[in-house]
């Protein structure tokens, strides 16, 4: 039935009350990190599966009964938790969070400014430790909970850049997912979710540097 | 309800989320929202009661169980766990505060399960969703 200007109004503030958050405490409760990192955890989630149905991995978690996500990125450290990916009972990778992974230019270069950039959701090989280098990267996963503009993607063509020479077609240490072969040398995977459905309008530049756009609603 | 009438609720609403300190809500709507050149008063309302919708649903407890449960199911049990003992599950997912996030927030670490539970809200917005679209 159609609303008068009044029931709609009233509507609303009867919704608005029925969120029923402190207001002292709401701002810090809905803010940027809260959002962000509810949907890197969304996204965890739904690597970790895809990887176990899709791609055939055994998949063990290493850590307590919390599961922390770091506020800032970093190098690897072992006092967080991470997840061990196995294939017929062999180790491939380790997955990690918010860590920072070096560039194939620093690796040219040596450090600098820009040598390393932040990652939400990390496959390196197995044992790596500190800050891994391009060449130890398996996976990279990229979390937006946000309309994905042009800047993302060309952020993105930029992680791919660093990462790996466009090349050849290579195989990457996965059978089906995400990607079994890449045009890229060293051969790492590279996804991105986000909640937005044209995110996958990229996909065709995806197709010719090897990056995977997924449209991940929460 | 005409065009004015639409702009009053879309005021209104806004007024509201920032009455129960919820602006930070709104930022976020105005970020994310996507409307056509050209768009009615009623087209911008819906769309931003929709993102309102979205953002309260990806901050809502409910997501954080959801997604907790099928974590755990895709898990292998741990080999560090006794053998004779069940695997531990993941109860809870924290954000780990860096010294800023500590000042500002002042805690050590933020749980994403003691969130609130938009659940309801959410269901009671999407009643008004539908019927405002026949408005």
């Amino acid at each position: 039935m159609p609303l008068t200007l009044e029931q709609a109004r009233q509507g609303i503030t009867d919704f608005v009350t029925a969120i029923g958050v402190d207001p002292v405490a709401a701002d810090g409760l809905v803010g940027t990190l809260t959002k962000g990192k509810v949907y890197e955890a969304w996204c965890l989630t739904e690597l970790i599966a895809r990887l176990h149905v899709k791609d055939g991995l055994d998949i063990e978690y290493l850590g307590g009964q919390v599961l922390a996500l770091k506020a800032s990125h970093g190098p690897i450290n072992a006092n967080y938790p991470h997840f061990i990916l196995r294939r017929g009972g062999h180790v491939i990778g380790e997955l990690w969070t918010d860590i920072e992974v070096g560039t194939l230019s620093a690796a040219r270069l040596g450090n600098y400014a820009g040598d390393r950039h932040e990652q939400d959701l990390v496959i390196v090989a197995p044992g790596v430790a500190g800050t891994p280098s391009h060449d130890e990267v398996l996976l990279v996963v990229e979390c937006k909970a946000s309309t994905y503009s042009k800047a993302l993607l060309r952020e993105i063509l930029g992680v791919r850049r660093e990462l790996s020479l466009l090349s050849d077609i290579n195989a990457t240490v996965f059978t089906e997912w995400p990607q079994a072969a890449v045009p890229a040398q060293p051969a790492s995977a590279v996804v991105v979710f986000s909640t937005d459905p044209d995110v996958e309008d990229y996909q065709p530049a995806g197709d010719v540097f090897g990056i995977l756009f997924c449209h991940l609603p929460m | 309800m005409e065009a004015e009438e639409w702009r009053q609720l879309l005021a209104h609403t806004r007024a509201e989320l920032a009455r129960e300190g919820l602006a930070a809500l709104d930022v976020e709507i105005g970020l994310s929202l996507r409307t056509e050149e050209g768009a009615t008063d009623r087209e911008v309302v819906l769309a931003y009661l929709v993102g309102l919708r979205q953002e309260l649903r990806q901050r809502s407890r409910g997501r954080v169980e959801e997604l907790l449960n099928r974590m755990n199911d895709h898990l292998q049990p741990s080999r560090l766990a006794e053998p004779d003992r069940p695997a531990a599950r993941i109860r809870d997912v924290v954000v780990s505060n860096d010294p800023l996030a500590r000042v500002v927030t002042g805690q050590e670490q933020i749980s994403l399960l003691e969130g609130p539970d938009f659940g309801p809200a959410v269901e009671q917005l999407d009643a008004l969703i539908a019927q405002l679209r026949e408005s």
